[in-house]
């Protein structure tokens, strides 16, 4: 930021509109302004900080220029305006802030406020700046401006101990709140973020894996078990086949094997039919429900019925045939007739109660519909009585069967050959195996059904869970990087805040050196990690204490411009009264070096400053000149620029 | 100074790094306000695009 030029109206005490250059140009970057005490220097110091920060007008009375206020009507608006022009970084801005007071019984009253920044552009167009306070303290931050425009005469506070100052100012200029927000925003944003995850992250998928495992565990069990069962069923059915063959290989037992074996294809047959009647009955049960309407078209047809015998609906007299006859002029029992006839009108009459072809055919098919409702539901109804009554001769059928197959069982066990009841016992018990093992792979089968089911299941909440997971892990993720990233800027403003202290010390010293008289008697200059501006005397005992008024002020200055060189900010040095406190050759080595130590040096002195220690050596780097000129009878002052040679 | 502070944050981790510039830049646009609204909303969405990102090359891997 340079400063380009300054424009009051009726700001204190320069009344109407007055304008004035600063010089920034290479080695012409100094500006002076020269007045008397109470001429004005600190008012236009203030407009300065008024206009492009609202600051430093506390205590310096009414804004308002009071010979405007004098000259205005009751009523009258009176502005009370300041605009700057600067550069930054090649852009050309216009910062103004306008006060609008109104005359009221000789009094000003502030009508409002304003505040507007406009970038011009290098062919004179204009962009109003919509949020001009953000952009301005984005160009120089408002809490550096203490920095950077300030009063000589107060710049040695920063020497007196108060490390909070010099630590604040060191933060401020190299925008260490910055990183500091930075460092707590991610911090925070990380404790959110474990929030989050502690809420969702519930173990869900991990719980339903484990399900699932197990489920599938349980199943490829089954399974095998269901396979044993089929061998034990295959190896047991083969002995029972081995014993049957020896007993119809054996004389004595032949007869009951023989019996056996056909009684035992009987029931297979018996057992096949049975559950083909039972298939059958279910494709019947499957239609039933037109059992559910045999009641309500039975109640469909005695209505239409009644409708019929009232003629409300066709009586089964078709409009066509009726039509016919008339157009042919013939009965249906052949005989011919003539419009007059007896036969004619009664046809016609007939005509006008048939209704339309449509609502007849309607009928017809509602009435064939209702009655095959009827004959199915009576058809099936036979049907599945039919189907049960066999089903229940197959059970009974059964019973004798199997009374007959136990009967043979006791005469074969009660045998006296030993061998033919061992047989017959073995037998028994491979057909209880064969029959247990069919149980357990029933119950198995049934089993794996319901573990299918919950195979299925657990699939969609997996699929669910999954989903949830994904979510999951972004967030862990998201976690991850905002502490990572808080844990680094952590670690980064640490180091950059040391670094910052290091070479602050390393640039004031430099400066100090250049700009204090005594430079044999300061062997060092300190800034600890306290953030306190330390001296060293050439005897190594801080004397920061025993320094001068000149000499701190010279410390201070040194401490401003290093940072103001290490901050990277292009911006001015504007001071009031910057040599109040300096002589002899603090003055001058200030005087000679106070340019080079800034882009530009704005400078309000009084006579006094302005001697020709200050003078000879600034001169060559002054670009422009003013006296402020007070006028006593008006009590208002003028900018009069100072030409030179 | 401005360079020092680059030359740190080079330091970090490449992904880190991009975050910390970001988020560094975000803070900058609303220093000027005391209780800045909706920055960290823009922060989340800074770690949330990196975080996917990041989520989806390891996918791709």
């Amino acid at each position: 930021m340079k400063l380009e030029f300054i424009r009051v109206i009726n700001f204190r005490q320069f009344h109407g509109n007055q304008m004035v250059d600063f010089s920034f140009h290479g080695d012409l970057n100094v500006t002076v302004f020269h007045g008397s005490n109470g001429a004005g220097k600190t008012s236009l110091f203030s407009a300065i900080n008024w206009c492009l920060y609202e600051e430093g007008t506390d205590n310096i009375g009414q804004l308002v220029s009071k010979e405007a206020v004098s000259l205005a009507l009751d009523g009258e608006n009176i502005p009370c305006v300041v605009s700057i022009g600067f550069f930054h970084y090649g852009q050309k801005y216009i910062a103004e802030r306008i006060a609008e007071y109104k005359k009221i019984l000789n009094k000003p009253k502030l009508e409002k406020k304003d505040f507007s920044l406009t970038q011009i552009s290098r062919t004179g167009d204009s962009i109003i700046i919509h949020n001009p306070q953000g952009v301005m303290n984005s160009i120089l931050p408002e809490n550096v401006r203490p920095y950077f425009f300030f009063d000589g005469e107060k710049m040695d506070d920063l020497t007196k101990g108060d490390t909070n100052q010099i630590e604040d100012a060191v933060r401020n200029i190299m925008r260490l709140p910055t990183i500091e927000r930075a460092q707590t925003h991610l911090q925070e944003i990380a404790n959110e973020f474990r929030k989050e995850i502690r809420k969702k992250g519930s173990h869900e998928l991990e719980a339903i894996i484990e399900r699932e495992e197990k489920i599938r565990e349980r199943k490829e069990k089954l399974i095998k078990r269901r396979e044993d069962l089929k061998e034990e069923i295959k190896l047991a059915k083969q002995k029972i086949d081995d014993i049957e063959v020896k007993l119809r290989g054996t004389e004595a037992t032949k007869e009951l094997q023989n019996l056996r074996d056909s009684l035992q294809n009987r029931l297979d047959d018996i057992e096949r039919t049975t559950k083909n009647n039972i298939r059958f009955i279910q494709k019947l049960i499957n239609k039933n429900y037109i059992l559910l309407l045999d009641e309500c078209s039975k109640k469909t047809l005695n209505i239409v019925n009644q409708k019929r015998e009232k003629g409300e609906i066709p009586s089964g007299i078709r409009e066509q045939f009726i039509k016919d006859l008339l157009e042919k002029r013939i009965c249906v029992c052949g005989r011919e007739f003539s419009t007059e006839d007896e036969a004619y009108k009664h046809l016609y009459s007939l005509l006008k109660r048939t209704t339309s072809s449509k609502l007849e055919n309607e009928v017809v098919k509602l009435g064939g519909s209702i009655h095959a409702i009827s004959l199915f539901v009576n058809t099936n109804n036979e049907s599945l009585n039919e189907e049960c009554k066999k089903i229940a001769e197959n059970h009974e059928t059964s019973e004798r069967l199997y009374a007959q197959l136990d009967d043979i069982k006791r005469k074969l066990t009660g045998t006296s050959i030993e061998e033919i009841v061992d047989l017959e016992q073995k037998r028994t018990k491979f057909k209880r195996s064969v029959e247990l093992n069919f149980n357990e792979i029933g119950g198995i089968e049934n089993e794996l059904k319901n573990l299918e089911n919950n195979l299925e299941d657990i699939e969609k909440q997996r699929v669910n869970a999954q989903k949830k997971e994904k979510e999951l892990s972004l967030l862990v993720k998201k976690e991850n990087f905002a502490q990572r990233a808080a844990d680094s800027v952590e670690k980064i403003k640490d180091e950059f805040f040391e670094t910052t202290r290091v070479e602050i010390e390393k640039k004031t010293k430099e400066i100090f050196s250049t700009l204090a008289w005594k430079q044999d008697h300061f062997q060092d200059v300190c800034l600890d990690q306290d953030f306190r501006l330390e001296v060293i005397d050439k005897w190594g005992t801080p004397t920061r204490k025993e320094l001068s008024a000149g000499e701190r002020q010279i410390l201070s200055l040194s401490f401003i411009t290093a940072m103001s060189n290490l901050s990277g900010e292009e911006a001015p040095l504007v001071m009031d009264t910057p040599f109040g406190r300096l002589s002899g050759e603090h003055l001058k080595k200030v005087a000679e070096n106070l340019p080079n130590l800034t882009p530009q040096l704005i400078l309000f002195v009084t006579d006094r400053e302005w001697d020709e220690a200050s003078r000879t050596r600034l001169e060559p780097k002054t670009g422009a000149q003013y006296d402020l000129c007070f006028d006593r009878k008006s009590g208002c002052t003028t900018i009069e620029e100072v030409c030179y040679e | 100074m401005k360079e020092k502070l680059l030359e740190l944050i080079k330091q970090i981790d490449p992904t880190l790094q991009e975050i910390v510039i970001e988020v560094i830049e975000k803070e900058r646009e609303y220093i000027d306000y005391l209780r800045p609204r909706g920055i960290k909303e823009e922060i989340r969405d800074i770690i949330d695009k990196y975080a996917k990102a990041e989520l989806n090359r390891s996918n791709e891997r």
